[in-house]
């Protein structure tokens, strides 16, 4: 919630006085009643038309012409589906009930609208008008809803109606809001993958070289030079010569989560691009968290990147980087070769593609020539539609066969494919590949 | 002092049950609404073409009400031709005000049948009460909550009982001109009563 001191100011808004939809509805009744008894000359229809003109004349005095609003969200940076809400605070409703909705943007989901009594608030003097004890008598509204889809996105526009007695008329207030920073639900993982060779980079990670870390790595006889706080006492006694213990030395892991935002097939929610942000934004969580260093490379219409760092701004710029590369494909875009900056040596590159693109098979075919250890999550889980027909049905065939060839093709490659659902936790693809360090062929 | 209580919801989500109660009224009054003027039957030829459009409307109105909270989806790729139908459909449902299109039938309707004043009041009464039904489910509003409204529809169903009382007064002279004179004299005093009314009611005490 921003605190008093980062509130916007009121800003005056023209108040668009209108009929209502119930008014609209009547005023059709009394122009059709009229039109009626006017071409067929029968003056009982102006029976129709009456009650409604009755209605639609009577209406509320000193209607306001401008209302003084200002507006803010509680939390400008959300996870997907998380609920947080819109403040909005507005005076010189006069004695007219006051309804205020959100409109939602896409992806939006909004609550019910809220009606405010009528209040007998002036509005604030001026813009900078906020004093106590006006700020005591403002109404204040909490409109809640929640981003359902990740992305820095419009969250929609806030109408505050003002409605007359006789709800035939109604003043409008369109409210602005400011952009959502909507981050993608991170997966969960919880497992990781840990490769067999790591640069020598100190880290957190116990490698198979013997060096300074704390877990054990084994027993060896004492040679001149070593420290003498390290003698293994029951080796010793047992062999009747000096032995001393050793320990692994700690190294960090470079990991490069590629994200591939060049298609986007399926339901809106959870489509590919979904479930590769949320993969990738579970990835990038859970090894940071393991004091590694994480790298991105988001593969969309550009190809954008950072390279590996830790840290929690680290994660900040990652996760920003994740939601504001557009995504899509253009054809101009023919890079397929990863810069050698984003991808340092020895690194362990995630790849979370639905494998539609054939820029991205052959950057990985590229990668793994390049002797990375390359593990791809498929996150394709949806397919064409087909209408039943035979030709129909040949064309989803020869579909699922292509897809199934370049799987397979992955795999010759040495390179792993693992599908995942978008549902479960990350762990159960992984699983096969983080249950023992990670040997692989160069 | 001026007192500001807390923002209530307008709607809520509400049970089923209950939301079908609302639009009891609803689909009594589209009912009347049609059958009304169709009574005692419809002789063929325009009478037949704009009584369906009204049960056209009548029906896609309620199913509109009954659809409305369903939230607009956008497309997307792979969308099945279900899906996408669903879509569209949704999209002509809520497009076209259909309450309007079933006020403008009924009324045509009547005046297609031969004259009958008191027959055309009350079908004056059971739009008016159509509408009023629509627009209390909308707000999913009780009654009550059109208390402050009661003495303009009162006064307003006396100048409807006026113009149909007008029109049944025997002795006038038929003809164009007649008939004329008769429909801006019965207009002029409802436009008169628009104007008068309601600044009587909200002068100052």
């Amino acid at each position: 919630m921003p605190d008093a001191d980062d509130k916007p100011a009121f800003r005056r808004m023209r108040v668009r006085w209108q009929l209502s939809a119930h008014g609209r509805r009547l005023l059709t009744l009394a122009l059709t009643g009229l039109a009626v008894a006017i071409i067929t000359r029968r003056p009982e229809f102006i029976a129709l038309a009456a009650p409604a003109l009755l209605l639609l004349a009577s209406r509320q005095p000193d209607r306001p012409a401008q209302l003084a609003v200002r507006s803010a969200l509680a939390d400008i940076q959300v996870l997907e589906d998380s609920e947080t809400a819109a403040i909005v605070e507005f005076a010189g409703q006069g004695p007219f009930t006051a309804e205020v909705a959100l409109a939602p943007a896409e992806s939006i989901s909004a609550g019910p609208p809220l009606a405010v009594p009528p209040v007998s608030t002036p509005a604030p003097a001026g813009p900078a008008d906020d004093s106590t004890s006006s700020r005591a008598r403002v109404p204040r509204v909490r409109l809640p809803f929640s981003a359902q889809r990740w992305g820095y996105r419009p969250v929609g526009l806030v109408t505050i109606s003002l409605l007359d007695g006789y709800q035939v008329t109604e003043g409008i207030v369109h409210v602005s809001l400011p952009w959502l920073d909507c981050r993608p639900s991170p997966a969960q993982l919880q497992s990781t993958i840990r490769l067999s060779k790591l640069p020598s980079r100190l880290g957190e990670r116990p490698a198979r070289a013997v060096g300074e870390g704390v877990e054990f790595a084994g027993v060896r006889e004492f040679v001149p030079g070593d420290r003498q706080r390290r003698v293994n006492w029951p080796a010793t006694t047992r062999h009747g010569t000096l032995h001393l213990s050793t320990f692994s030395a700690e190294r960090t892991q470079h990991i490069v989560v590629v994200a591939d935002a060049t298609s986007d097939v399926g339901p809106a929610g959870s489509s590919s691009l979904d479930h590769v942000l949320r993969g990738a934004s579970g990835a990038i969580v859970r090894y940071l968290g393991k004091r590694d260093r994480v790298g991105l490379i988001v593969f969309g219409s550009r190809l954008n990147w950072i390279g590996p760092g830790q840290g929690r701004r680290h994660l900040q710029r990652l996760l920003q980087l994740l939601v504001s590369t557009p995504s899509g494909w253009e054809r101009t875009g023919g890079i397929t070769r990863l810069p050698r900056a984003a991808l340092p040596p020895g690194a362990l590159v995630l790849v979370f593609s639905p494998l539609l693109d054939p820029r991205i098979i052959e950057s990985i075919r590229d990668m793994r020539e390049r002797g990375f250890s390359v593990v791809v999550v498929d996150v394709l889980n949806a397919s064409p539609e087909h209408d039943g027909s035979r030709i129909s049905a040949l064309t989803a065939r020869l579909w699922r066969l292509e897809q199934d060839a370049i799987r397979f093709s992955m795999s010759e490659l040495g390179v792993p494919v693992v599908h995942w659902d978008g549902s479960s936790s990350l762990d159960e693809p992984l699983m096969p590949l983080s249950r023992h360090v990670l040997v692989m062929p160069r | 002092m001026n007192h500001v209580s807390g923002p209530v919801p307008v709607r809520q989500t509400e049970a089923p049950l209950r939301r079908s109660a609302r639009l009891v009224p609803v689909v009594v009054l589209t009912v009347l609404a049609i059958a009304w003027p169709a009574e005692p039957g419809v002789a063929g030829g325009w009478s037949v073409t704009v009584l369906t459009a009204a049960i056209i409307a009548g029906a896609l109105s309620l199913l509109e009400m009954m659809l409305r909270d369903v939230k607009r989806v956008p497309g997307q790729a792979f969308e099945t031709p279900a899906d996408r139908a669903i879509r569209i459909a949704l999209t002509v449902l809520r497009g076209i005000p259909w309450p309007e299109v079933l006020v403008a039938a009924a009324a045509a309707l009547e005046a297609l049948q031969p004259a009958r004043p008191w027959h055309t009041g009350v079908l004056g009464l059971a739009l008016l009460g159509y509408l009023f039904a629509i627009h209390l489910a909308e707000r999913n509003a009780s009654v009550g909550s059109l208390r402050n409204q009661v003495p303009v529809i009162v006064a307003g169903l006396a100048l409807a009982a006026l113009a149909v009382a007008a029109s049944t007064l025997p002795g006038l002279p038929g003809g164009t001109t007649a008939a004329a004179v008769r429909i801006v004299a019965v207009a002029g005093a409802v436009f008169a009563a628009a104007l008068v009314i309601p600044t009587w009611m909200t002068r100052d005490r």
